[in-house]
């Protein structure tokens, strides 16, 4: 049984004040705390690459857990913001750094918010096409590399951040079962155009408001499972807003809605595995909800239950 | 048809935490402090009440109470 086995991250200690930032868009302190939920955004340190964030994640990832170099044979980096122009893909650049054995296979997801329950999906797939083994899942997607700070709708919101996830035999967790969405008609609402991150706030959380709730309701009557019975519900912190519009259509478990982004903000396809690193993962929660969801739009749901047969 | 009431309701489902029932209909939103998310919150609200669709556009002209009640019950 392939699962997740460990988490580590890397987020930058440089980075922005969101009350400062929020001053200048005359927005208030109560705005930035309650609707936000960021008070401090993490940027890119000088001269650091998406390759670079992605391979402190793994480092860190080698060194809190047994992982070694040499058993990885996948390695995924979930990115739309890789080094350069994308050419070659990020996760070559990220093997190089690391110095991975040439037998790993790397490539690329390109996906934004959606990205980590995707490539839980996409590893957990492919590992278990390779009758087991060790692979890795990055998640490094900087936006700041493409937010104006003079951009009063995005400015304020996003975080950079990488995590690098352990999948392999004898998991802590298993994946219980998955769900995917996509509705290409809100591809205009979140997209780059002329180098600059370009936001419809509106739309974006009108889709989120609309989609997320009901797919995940839909994920849990399919395996009849009920709301009582998630311990967790980790989904994407696009804002403390959003997560609040979602929590309220889970009347009696809304505070099961992990909120934590009061010190990365909305750190894309890292938010999710942020959480599990943070919060979740070591502690006596037995089963939880993912939902990443974004550009494309785009969304995802899994159950996660505690693998009972997990030997330490 | 949309009521004072039943948009009252909208933003209380919506989690807008003002004091709602104290609200003047003629009021504008930001004088008592609702904020960009707050109305993205209360539009997707009264959509799933009524069914409609406000276009981006319209939404300038909806800055209190009694011109959402204008603006829904005239043009539906």
């Amino acid at each position: 049984m392939i699962g997740i086995k460990s988490i580590a991250s890397y987020v930058p200690d440089n980075g922005i004040d969101n009350f400062a930032q929020a001053k200048k868009f005359e927005e208030t302190v109560a705005f930035v705390k309650d609707k936000l939920g960021a008070k401090f955004l993490p940027r890119l340190e000088k001269g650091e690459e998406t390759s670079d964030i992605a391979a402190k994640a793994v480092n860190s990832l080698l060194a809190k857990s047994s992982l070694h170099k040499d058993d990885i044979s996948v390695l995924i980096v979930v990115t739309q913001n890789p080094d350069g122009a994308g050419l070659p893909h990020c996760s070559a650049l990220v093997h190089k750094k690391l110095d991975l054995p040439a037998s790993v296979a790397a490539f690329d997801v390109s996906l934004g918010c959606s990205g980590y329950v995707y490539g839980l999906s996409i590893l957990e797939g492919i590992l278990q096409s390779l009758g087991g083994k060790n692979g890795v899942l990055v998640t490094a997607d900087p936006y700041s590399k493409i937010v104006s700070q003079a951009d009063r709708a995005t400015s304020m919101l996003f975080g950079d951040a990488a995590t690098a996830t352990w999948l392999g035999e004898n998991p802590k967790w298993l994946i219980k079962d998955i769900s995917f969405g996509t509705d290409g008609n809100g591809a205009d609402f979140l997209k780059v155009e002329n180098a600059q991150l370009v936001m419809n706030g509106r739309q974006v959380f009108n889709f989120a408001s609309q989609k997320v709730a009901p797919a995940i309701k839909s994920l849990l009557l399919k395996n009849q499972i009920s709301e009582d019975a998630v311990d967790a519900y980790v989904i994407h912190q696009g804002s403390l807003a959003i997560v609040d519009a979602i929590a309220r259509k889970f009347k009696n478990n809304e505070n099961k809605f992990i909120r934590a982004l009061e010190n990365t903000g909305n750190t894309v396809s890292s938010s999710i595995p942020l959480i599990l690193e943070e919060i979740i993962i070591g502690d006596q929660c037995l089963r939880l909800v993912l939902s990443g969801f974004g550009v494309g739009f785009s969304w995802a749901t899994c159950i996660l239950e505690r693998n009972v047969d997990y030997v330490d | 048809m949309l009521t004072e009431a039943s948009i009252k309701q909208a933003m209380s489902d919506s989690g807008i935490t003002t004091d709602v029932a104290s609200l003047s209909s003629e009021q504008n939103f930001s004088q008592y402090g609702l904020d960009s998310l707050d109305l993205f919150n209360l539009f997707v609200e009264l959509e799933a009440m009524t069914g409609k669709t406000v276009p981006d556009e319209d939404l300038d002209q909806m800055k209190s109470i009694q011109d959402v009640m204008n603006y829904f019950n005239d043009k539906y």
